[in-house]
């Protein structure tokens, strides 16, 4: 047993690569900041290095709106070629990794330990994932353990790579919002997405926003903030007359209840249900804790 | 001198007349009772002497012997008091009963006479085998009211039963008790606001007989839509109430306080039950709270938090709709036609999918609540609900020609969906869409090609597994019983894919 995990080791340890403050292939934004790290250790595809970056951030313990944000954002900045940095925490940082992994697009993992550490260990299919698809990147050398005080030191990178970081859903006092206050100060735009004023998952985003961080209310929000072409019209799965009502009501309010959606329609559940169902099928809309919202498409 | 009258015995709910033969014969006084009597029936003999001296009569200075016939069959219970003494006393006065007269009840040293367990299904037993009048306890009377065609004589002391007999002063026979009062609830779906694709879903689970588990957070009202579950089901007929009363007659649970059965039963046992608690069995064979659900409902609320042992042991007698307990050599058998609807948490802390408060729970114990659900009993359960809390605009949405749907209307449905089944399936060995097997789902849930190209859509496109299919078949064939359609189609299954089980919303929240 101990020699597989020696083998292991030395798997990841010949994978690992270093680059120095003043090489060309060091984060040119990067170099900008003041206390920038002399040395970073990555493993993956060193080209994202040199690709404009977006951080997008978020707290551990999240909602379903606040998932499908990160992952809609980070797929619709990835499919433009823009690298989405994050700190692979659970949570939104590890739904924007998958969101720019699933449009096939780069992105980037600073972590606050080893580069051949995994820290949370039920991430440990994401690292596989951004080490062959996408690049982590750490200032620690490798066999660095996970250390309180070393993520917030880890989010001046996260912020200092990119050119905006976006806060999708933090909860008072979340590290989110060190990584928005150091983006500040490094002079780099922060945006945030607002959320549910009642929920406790929304608080420091919403605060943001009241500071005078300017508010996300679409995905095109950030597509336009950052010059880039808006979503094309992919084209839709031809719809029933009710199955477009139904899905009017989802884009305009958000995520609902079927009881919800009876009540907008003025209808029973048992005209309702299987339009939601064969929405669904079609890929069109998807449903999480009782809720049924638009699907990323 | 030998005196033959006439009881019952039990095993389980099942009553059989006993026929109590008494000899008196000269010799060393003795008092001894045969004919597989128990423990509790042979110690009465003692009770019995003051008892008849108290009552003013004398008590024989002879051998007396008491055989319980059939005697090949154990018999228990303090029942057998009553007509024991009188059987001596009639010895003793010369009264001869009539042959269509029985009688039963528990007597104490003063001569009065005490309820007995189990007084309703000895009646009926009773009944079927010929008797005409049942001389029993008073308190006894408003149960065993619920039968027609007998007289039911109730009886506060040995006294008042021997001068009914020796016609020195009858007993007036009791006359319209509770028992034959009309079904009735003090809970109505109308009562809930909201939720009406719950109700929706509770609807087509009575109406198949098809189990279900109800996911959704504390306090949005889980308890409340499953409670009323009873109401939407068939009216009680008299036979289906005559057997639940004869259950809660065994169990001890009718008296003063519930002297009769007025609806369909909703039970909802603890976490904490044992498995003799739940499916009955213990010291001396009572009903578990499966039976007392039988043709009810049973809740099992917090599913993961029962012993899965104890849950375990719930699969066979639910599939049969009855529970078999071995006891003294005798197979005893518990009615159990229940319909099965459990409960839970969307996970530990119960606020997972609460968007105001924060899950508290691991990723360890998230996975170990979704390992709980999906044991042994889950293919079972054939409907997965989500219950959501009522939001306030629902509550204060009233009036826009938006009645709450009542129970009235739901049961009217579910009656005629019931119908259809017992309909399709006359001849088979199958009731209703929720106990189809693999076998009857080929032949009763036949697709035609719009169906079939939905359902294959289906699988490839959501996380159906084969087992899953089947419960979706099942639940569309009930839905179009519903509906009042002879075959299903695809409108049926889209809505019964909406009941499937999926993992994505048991313990998923890191993602
Ligand atoms: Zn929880």
């Amino acid at each position: 047993m101990d020699r597989r995990i020696e083998n292991k080791d030395r798997r990841i340890e010949n994978m690992i690569r270093t680059v120095s403050a003043g090489q060309p292939l060091y984060p040119a934004m990067l170099q900008d900041i003041r206390d920038h790290p002399k040395t970073l250790y990555y493993i993956g595809r060193e080209e994202l290095l040199k690709e404009r970056c977006v951080s997008v951030v978020g707290s551990r313990t999240t909602t379903n709106y606040g998932r499908n944000t990160a992952r809609a954002i980070a797929g619709a900045l990835a499919e433009r070629g823009i690298a989405v940095v994050s700190g692979m925490a659970s949570g939104i940082d590890s739904c924007a990794h998958r969101g720019a992994l699933e449009a096939g697009g780069g992105t980037i993992a600073v972590l606050g330990t080893g580069v051949d550490i995994c820290y949370p260990r039920e991430n440990a299919q994401l690292k596989e994932a951004i080490q062959s698809r996408g690049l982590i990147l750490s200032e620690y050398p490798p066999g660095t353990p996970a250390a309180r005080y070393h993520f917030p030191q880890r989010n001046r990178i996260i912020s200092g790579m990119s050119e905006l970081t976006i806060v999708v859903q933090a909860r008072l006092r979340s590290g989110a919002l060190i990584t928005a206050e150091l983006a500040a100060d490094q002079g780099r735009d922060v945006l945030a997405v607002p959320g549910n004023i009642d929920s406790q998952y929304n608080i420091g985003t919403n605060q943001l926003i009241r500071e005078g961080v300017q508010a996300v209310t679409s995905v095109n929000d950030v597509l336009e903030y950052l010059g880039l072409p808006r979503a094309g019209q992919r084209p839709m799965p031809s719809l029933s007359e009710s199955e477009a009502q139904i899905y009017r009501l989802l884009a305009e309010g958000g995520e609902m209840s079927p009881d919800e959606l009876c009540l907008r329609l003025s209808r029973q559940p048992r005209y309702l249900l299987p339009i939601l169902s064969s929405l669904e099928l079609k890929g069109i809309i998807t449903s999480a804790a009782g809720k049924f919202f638009l699907a990323k498409r | 001198m030998l005196m033959k009258i006439q009881t019952a015995s039990l095993t389980g709910v099942e009553g059989y007349p006993v026929t109590v033969e008494t000899d008196l014969r000269r010799g060393m006084p003795d008092f001894s009772v045969v004919g597989l009597a128990d423990t509790t029936i042979r110690e009465s003999c003692k009770r019995l002497r003051p008892a008849i001296m108290n009552s003013g009569y004398s008590f024989p200075n002879e051998r007396i012997t008491v055989n319980l016939v059939p005697a090949d069959r154990p018999k228990e219970g303090s029942h057998f008091d009553l007509p024991i003494a009188l059987s001596i006393i009639f010895l003793m006065e010369g009264i001869v009963p009539p042959g269509d007269t029985a009688f039963l009840g528990e007597v104490s040293l003063d001569g009065t006479v005490n309820p007995v367990q189990g007084a309703l299904p000895l009646a009926i037993s009773l009944r079927a085998a010929g008797i005409r009048s049942i001389i029993l306890p008073a308190e006894n009377a408003e149960e065993a009211g619920i039968l027609r065609d007998v007289r039911i004589l109730p009886v506060k002391t040995i006294r008042q039963a021997v001068d009914h007999i020796s016609g020195s002063r009858p007993v007036p026979a009791f006359r319209g008790g509770q028992g034959q009062a009309p079904e009735a609830y003090d809970v109505d779906y109308s009562q809930v606001i909201g939720q009406e694709s719950a109700k929706r879903a509770m609807m087509i689970a009575a109406a198949g007989n098809h189990g279900m588990l109800m996911m959704g957070g504390p306090g949005c009202g889980k308890t409340m839509l499953a409670r009323r579950l009873p109401t939407i089901l068939p009216p009680l007929s008299y036979e289906e109430r005559l057997e639940i009363m004869g259950i809660y007659s065994v169990a001890g649970l009718l008296g003063p306080g519930m002297p009769v059965i007025k609806g369909r039963p909703f039970r909802s046992p603890h976490q904490s039950i044992t498995m003799a608690g739940l499916v009955g069995g213990g010291a001396r064979a009572k009903p578990g709270e499966l039976s007392l659900a039988h043709r009810g409902v049973l809740f099992l609320d917090e599913l993961g938090e029962f012993d899965s042992r104890v849950i375990d042991a719930l699969r066979q007698p639910v599939e049969e709709g009855l529970v078999r307990i071995m006891r003294r050599q005798e197979e005893v058998i518990f009615p159990a036609r229940v319909m099965v609807v459990v409960a839970s948490n969307p996970c530990k802390c119960g606020y997972l999918w609460d968007e105001k408060r924060i899950c508290t729970c691991t990723g360890g114990q998230l996975a170990s609540h979704r390992r709980r659900l999906a044991g042994p009993f889950s293919d079972r359960i054939d409907m997965h609900i989500k219950i959501l809390p009522v939001a306030e605009k629902e509550i204060f949405a009233p009036g826009e020609g938006r009645k709450p749907v009542s129970s009235e209307d739901m049961r009217r449905q579910v009656c005629l969906a019931m119908q259809r089944q017992e309909d399709r399936y006359r001849g088979s060995r199958y009731r209703s869409n929720g106990g189809l097997d693999e076998t009857g789902i080929r032949r009763f849930c036949v697709l035609d090609e719009p169906c079939r190209k939905k359902m294959k859509e289906a699988f490839s496109g959501m996380d159906l597994t084969m087992r899953g299919y089947h419960k979706v078949l099942k639940i569309a064939m009930t839905i179009a019983d519903l509906e009042g359609k002879d075959g299903i189609e695809p409108d049926h299954l889209s809505e019964a894919l909406m009941y499937r089980f999926s993992e994505e919303d048991i313990g998923k929240r890191r993602s």
